[in-house]
């Protein structure tokens, strides 16, 4: 493993009962590098990113965060990973300044307003929100400040599960220049993601899984979005 | 940590449940401690008056046969402790005086229930019950969702990701409500201190450390177990569900229960009971010792072979007087047989009572704050004991009298009333920390903070292994 595979598997499953969730997944994201995870519902897309931070323990395989090996070291694995889960509903009864600062501090900084507002600004929370309650924000809104919670740390390694869900277009877009900027600062960011032509957009490399298989793995910039549907159309079906 | 703390106290505050059971409390505190002092100052006035008076009527009684003042005699009053308002314990259902009379050991009355039936009935509305009772449920409502619902809203694999380990969420989860917990308890404890009164106990501060200590054990104990709750649920509301039945079970039932088989398995024999067993005793015999009649013909024949005459009228002692004295000892090692076996089924009781410690700690706990605050079954019974002693040593004093100035007129001779001055009144003095008997109900309530502790440990572990589902 070379020190700028920040995330990587070897061999990863995780089987519930007799329900293979999971199978042999073996996937390196480097420093750097955006890749994006595309399947249907139940195809271990979300039990990829739950084993890579540690919250299930795998059946099989590997899994190693900056060199760390989740399953032997989870708290140590998880500081050097950032998370965005799929639905973020947050504490409805903090503003989006106190939710930020908690986990800023949780990270071990001083979660000043001002730092935490910059913080806010940059993922493109509107600066009339920040001292809103988060019980009165869109999904939208409320993907933003998970992002930004996400980010807090400055994390190398994300893990973003349906970051785009809930954003307007052009709050997508914003999302996918700041991942960019952040791979082009030396992150590795392994997303999830329903949204294909978004995943096209923002990513180095595309894995499409099936029954808890990657079952095909593309550079994304070698492909249209169209290519990419046609493709993802095509394993779907096989899986119907 | 720290920063877990304050960031439930601030959605505890904004969710309004904070205020809401922070505001309880403390007017539930308020109410008690304000009933409390209504109680105590009407009862030390009564005391004190009632004192008084029976010192000066004792004092003023003018020449008469030591016998009579024997069975005139005075009272021993039991003064309401400054401790008390911690908790009364049996302090409302035991008596507060005991009538201190030549052949009897009389047991202590005027119960305060009996006195105040309205103001009886709230006497459960003490600073006790409020902090054995309604604060773990207060405690339950304000814990229960503490874990379960960061789970719920997916914020807890935020917070581990974030930087903290779960073990160190949960800790500063516990943290935020035990503070809230504790700086209420403490509150109510200053006001009580504020306001309070009383007779002056020495070990004051000791025993309220003791009682504070206590109680915050307990406190741990349900953090804890609300909090494993909170771990272990799936959902809040099932986490709630759980913990009502815990408390339901712990706080409500299980004490009842055992009390009740507790009276059933060692019944206390009512104070008729009581005398007319020692009656029967004093009447027939006891113990190698024949019936009555028996006794007072062997002592006569004793006491004519002691003073080498052959005739009662020849003693040069008073005969009736010896005859008194003689019935005394004979009576107090018929009560001391019979007040022995009562403290004997006390005793059982309340081991049978311990036993619900097996549920849980409300049972340590009561034995423990009742006794630091002084209202437990033995320091009423230190102070029967007391009264007794104070009795017994009126009466030798009056019988000796008798003894030695009657010669020949027996129930005729008049004691000079200045005897009466030098009988000194009765001085409750409260037991000492040490002679409370409290060594077990720490130990047990010890046991369950680290049981407690321990079952949080295992949960929050187990849990942290497999943190979805």
């Amino acid at each position: 493993m070379t020190s700028d595979e920040l995330i990587r598997t070897s061999r990863l499953g995780k089987k519930y009962g007799d329900v293979t969730a999971l199978e042999a997944l073996d996937l390196t994201v480097c420093a750097g590098e955006i890749v994006c995870l595309l399947g249907a519902n139940g195809a271990g897309k979300t039990t990829t990113l739950q084993l890579l931070l540690g919250f299930t323990q795998p059946s099989s395989g590997q899994a190693w965060i900056a060199g760390v090996d989740v399953a032997r070291e989870p708290q140590r694995a998880r500081a050097r990973a950032g998370y965005l889960p799929e639905v973020v509903e947050l504490y409805p009864l903090l503003d989006g300044i106190e939710t930020l600062a908690y986990f800023e501090q949780l990270a071990g900084r001083r979660g000043d307003a001002d730092g935490v507002a910059a913080s806010l600004e940059r993922v493109g929370l509107p600066s009339s929100a920040f001292r809103r309650r988060v019980a009165t924000y869109s999904k939208g809104m409320r993907q933003k400040l998970g992002l930004a919670v996400a980010l807090a740390k400055g994390a190398d390694a994300l893990l973003l599960d349906e970051p785009m869900s809930g954003l307007d277009p052009s709050a997508a877009n914003d999302l996918v220049q700041l991942l960019r900027a952040l791979a082009g600062k030396g992150a590795a960011i392994l997303m999830v993601t329903h949204d294909i032509f978004r995943a096209q957009q923002a990513a180095d490399r595309i894995g499409i899984m099936r029954h808890g298989q990657l079952v095909e793995e593309v550079a994304a910039t070698a492909m249209t979005p169209q290519e990419v549907e046609r493709l993802y159309v095509h394993h779907l079906r096989d899986a119907a | 940590m720290i920063a877990t703390a304050r960031l439930a106290w601030r959605q505890l505050w904004r969710d309004r449940r904070l205020p809401v059971a922070l505001t309880l409390l403390l007017a539930l505190a308020l109410v008690a401690i304000a009933l409390d002092q209504v109680r105590a100052t009407e009862a030390e006035r009564d005391r004190i008056a009632a004192d008084t008076l029976d010192r000066e009527t004792f004092r003023t009684q003018g020449a008469r046969n030591p016998h009579s003042v024997a069975h005139f005699s005075r009272f021993a009053f039991r003064p309401r402790l400054e401790t008390m308002t911690l908790d009364q314990g049996v302090s409302d259902h035991a008596g507060t005086a005991v009538w201190m009379e030549a052949h009897r050991q009389n047991p202590p009355n005027a119960r305060a229930a009996e006195d105040h039936l309205d103001l009886g009935r709230s006497s459960e509305l003490g600073l006790a019950w409020i902090w054995q009772v309604v604060a773990p449920l207060l405690l339950v409502g304000l814990g229960f969702d503490a874990i379960a619902r960061e789970r719920e809203r997916r914020t807890l694999p935020l917070v581990l990701v974030g930087g903290l380990s779960l073990p160190s969420f949960v800790a500063g989860k516990a943290l935020s409500l035990l503070a809230v917990f504790a700086v209420a308890l403490l509150g109510s404890v200053a006001m009580s201190s504020l306001v309070g009164g009383g007779y002056p106990v020495d070990d004051r501060v000791a025993r309220t450390a003791i009682w504070i200590g206590g109680y915050l054990g307990y406190l741990v104990v349900w953090t804890a177990i609300t909090l494993a709750a909170s771990v272990r649920a799936r959902t809040s509301r099932g986490a709630l569900v759980t913990l009502l039945g815990i408390w339901a079970l712990t706080v409500l039932a299980a004490p009842r229960i055992v009390a009740t088989l507790a009276d059933d398995q060692v019944p206390i024999p009512s104070s008729t009971e009581l005398s007319a067993a020692i009656e029967r005793d004093l009447k027939e015999g006891f113990d190698g010792h024949g019936p009555a009649d028996q006794r007072t013909k062997d002592f006569e024949a004793r006491i004519l072979a002691e003073y080498k005459v052959d005739a009662v009228a020849k003693l040069p002692v008073s005969f009736a007087g010896l005859k008194l004295e003689e019935g005394e000892r004979v009576g107090n090692l018929v009560f001391d047989k019979h007040h022995a076996w009562l403290a004997e089924r006390y005793a059982k009781q309340r081991s049978w009572r311990r036993g619900s410690s097996l549920f849980g700690p409300l049972a340590a706990l009561q034995h423990l704050s009742t006794a630091a605050a002084g209202t437990d079954v033995e320091q009423q019974l230190e102070f029967a004991r007391q009264a007794e002693h104070q009795r017994r040593d009126i009466v030798a004093r009056l019988n000796t009298d008798m003894i030695a100035h009657g010669t020949g007129k027996d129930f005729d001779y008049l004691a000079d009333p200045i005897l009466w001055t030098r009988i000194p009144a009765f001085q409750y003095s409260a037991p000492s920390l040490d002679r409370a008997g409290m060594r077990i109900d720490l130990a047990l309530l010890a046991v369950w903070v680290v049981i407690a502790s321990l079952l949080l440990g295992w949960t929050v572990r187990r849990a942290a292994k497999e943190l979805v589902p």
